[in-house]
């Protein structure tokens, strides 16, 4: 399998009026592509931190991170903006729809930046939809939906423009345990189709959905291995919470 | 997508574009009525006639118009200038004096209050006037103070109906006036309506109405136009040699032609123009504040919105570019709604007008209408940068937790 994500001694710190902290430590791993992985750790671990690196929303302080073999240090602002909308699919614990807009127009959100041609913008839409079962809801506003609803209309958004590597950040953490079963599953088939999957959660029964757990504490890692009974939860069964 | 946020908050937005609505549609009406009142002028001071000298009584302070324009009375201007300026200068075909008074008049049970215009035998060629019927006054009625009149049509039809006027007898100040004449109807000239005039001889009016011995200015029509500065010349050495007058600067009258009046007039209404025109340009840029404003909350209030936006791959430039076509886009409709709020009242100024008889143009000038939009849409861009380039580096990591 090829890398997808090479870290090397990657540190992070941030500087509030001169008080530095130093959130990552010297965190080194790879991922591969079609992986699932869980970076797992309590709040003020730093997951969410290392989470914003490697979705290219922030920059590490020191150490390398390659993507695709590409060195990122160099990037302007822009630059990034084009890796998130073309590499990276994110998932966020609230949701994050645009209020008053309708599920249809939601995932069309990313397609807005990107080079897709226009006159291929609505299948993309439509099949995204399509994908999490939300077909019969595709005019529906954001906020007629149910939490869980809400999370698969947030998944088509992200798998609308393609990407390479989708990042979902405590995805159950606002759903009760069925429908956090239904998203874990429908993140699963999303890995079968070859799409890499890092899921950042502290919940141990969420993180044994994934293949593979990077235990962070203090921003270190302090365990990464493959995850030998893994959970596959039916659709519709729930998960333990 | 920005029109749909308009939409979220639309008693925000009208307030919002009140602001500019009140600013376009002023400077639309002040543009137009403006134009309209100046082809007003125009049109009126022409319809006094061509090749018209006028002597008004007292002088004028450089550029500004003679003081009896402000309703002070001069008493320096008689008729016997009149008679000497009618005698001496061979170019002036016709002349009047004007003497102008409001008095009761009664034919038998009737009773208006008119306006009396004491004139002389030249008022007819003067203002253009025609006699319907009868005569108009003679210089003899004028050398012997003849209690006769001429009536204007409406004053003719209120007195007497469609009864014949010519032969009967009026009253005025207890006086006995015989009707000889009754002019056609002229309508409004001037801003006066002649037609409700009662012309009388200047010297009855002056003697037996008012009791005076000035006038209140004298009319002359000069045989032709290259002769205009010619005849103002010799009318001011005229006068000053009666009024015992060496110096120029201290002349107690002022000879004009209608031509310049009518290029002063201008000059005075297109100033005035301009200023409100600046008046109004003033709420615009009040306008302005409001949007930037308004804009400033909405950033403000659409934080998360933003963050997710940058985070699914917005670049700095696509959050401007919203932020800048939602603020063009309040400016732009508000310049629309503006316009039409302009024009509309400028043509129901010009119907108002007209329906009072007035030669009124109603004028929206292409230029006007393309002036308003652009300046609209550069108040968008001034005053929406400001907000859509803070929206655009707000970092999307604390944006997106923004509550």
């Amino acid at each position: 399998m090829p890398k997808l994500i090479e870290l090397k001694d990657l540190c992070k710190e941030f500087n509030n009026d001169g008080v530095v902290t130093k959130v990552l430590h010297s965190i080194s791993f790879n991922i591969e592509q079609g992986e699932f992985v869980a970076i797992m750790g309590r709040s003020g671990s730093g997951k969410s931190t290392l989470m914003n690196v490697l979705g290219f929303l922030d920059k590490p302080s020191c150490g390398e991170y390659h993507f695709k073999n590409k060195n990122i240090k160099d990037l302007e602002d822009d630059e990034m903006a084009e890796i998130r909308n073309s590499q990276v699919g994110f998932i966020f614990q609230s949701f994050n729809l645009l209020p008053r807009t309708t599920v249809f127009e939601n995932v069309q959100l990313p397609l807005m930046y990107s080079t897709v041609p226009v006159n291929e913008h609505k299948k993309r839409i439509e099949d995204a939809i399509a994908l999490v079962g939300l077909s019969e809801r595709r005019d529906y506003l954001s906020n007629q939906l149910s939490g869980g609803e809400k999370q698969r209309v947030a998944i088509a958004r992200a798998l609308v423009n393609k990407p390479s590597i989708i990042f979902a950040d405590e995805p159950t953490g606002n759903l009760d345990s069925k429908t956090a079963g239904i998203i874990m599953t429908t993140l699963q088939k999303l890995d079968k189709q070859g799409i890499t999957i890092i899921l950042v959660t502290h919940e141990e029964d969420t993180a044994q959905h994934a293949e593979r757990m990077i235990k962070l504490q203090d921003g270190v890692v302090v365990s990464d291995e493959k995850i030998t009974n893994r959970i596959y939860t039916d659709e519709g069964a729930g998960i333990k919470k | 997508m920005s029109i749909k946020n308009l939409r979220a908050s639309k008693m925000r937005s009208f307030l919002t574009m009140l602001g500019i609505i009140i600013g376009i549609s002023s400077v639309i009406i002040v543009l137009s009525v403006g134009a309209g009142a100046e082809s007003l002028i125009v049109n009126q001071i022409r319809s006094v006639g061509s090749n018209l000298v006028g002597v008004l009584p007292g002088n004028s302070d450089g550029d500004g118009p003679p003081a009896a324009v402000f309703g002070v009375v001069i008493t320096t201007l008689t008729n016997d200038d009149k008679k000497a300026l009618e005698t001496q200068i061979p170019e002036v075909v016709a002349i009047s004096s004007y003497v102008t008074t409001m008095e009761p008049v009664t034919y038998q049970n009737q009773k208006v209050t008119a306006n009396i215009q004491g004139v002389s035998e030249g008022y007819l060629e003067i203002s253009d006037s025609d006699v319907a019927s009868g005569r108009f006054i003679l210089d003899e009625d004028e050398t012997l103070l003849s209690n006769v009149v001429v009536l204007g049509s409406e004053i003719k039809q209120e007195l007497f109906n469609d009864q014949d006027a010519i032969g009967q007898t009026i009253k005025i100040k207890k006086r006995n006036y015989r009707v000889v004449g009754v002019l056609e109807a002229k309508g409004v000239v001037a801003f006066q309506n002649t037609d409700k005039m009662i012309f009388v001889p200047v010297t009855t009016v002056q003697k037996k109405i008012v009791g005076i011995n000035h006038v209140g200015f004298i009319r002359m029509e000069v045989d032709d136009e290259d002769n205009m500065d010619y005849v103002v010349v010799q009318a001011q050495e005229i006068l000053r040699d009666r009024h015992n007058i060496d110096n120029p600067s201290k002349d107690d009258f002022e000879v004009a032609n209608t031509a310049a009046a009518l290029g002063s007039l201008t000059a005075v209404t297109s100033s005035l123009k301009y200023f409100l025109v600046a008046i109004a340009a003033i709420s615009l840029v009040v306008g302005g504040i409001g949007i930037m404003n308004i804009m400033l909350a909405a950033v403000t209030e659409r934080i998360q919105e933003v963050g997710l936006k940058k985070a699914l791959g917005a670049k700095k430039k696509d959050i401007i570019w919203q932020f800048l076509v939602e603020s063009v886009s309040i400016t732009l409709i508000a310049a629309v709604i503006g316009i039409l709020i302009g024009v509309a009242f400028s043509f129901l100024t010009a119907t108002i007008v007209r329906y009072l008889g007035y030669d009124w143009d109603f004028v929206i000038t292409p230029t006007s209408l393309l002036l308003s939009c652009g300046v609209s849409v550069a108040i968008g861009l001034i005053f929406g940068i400001y907000p859509a380039s803070k929206a655009s580096k707000f970092d999307p990591i604390v944006a997106l937790r923004y509550e």
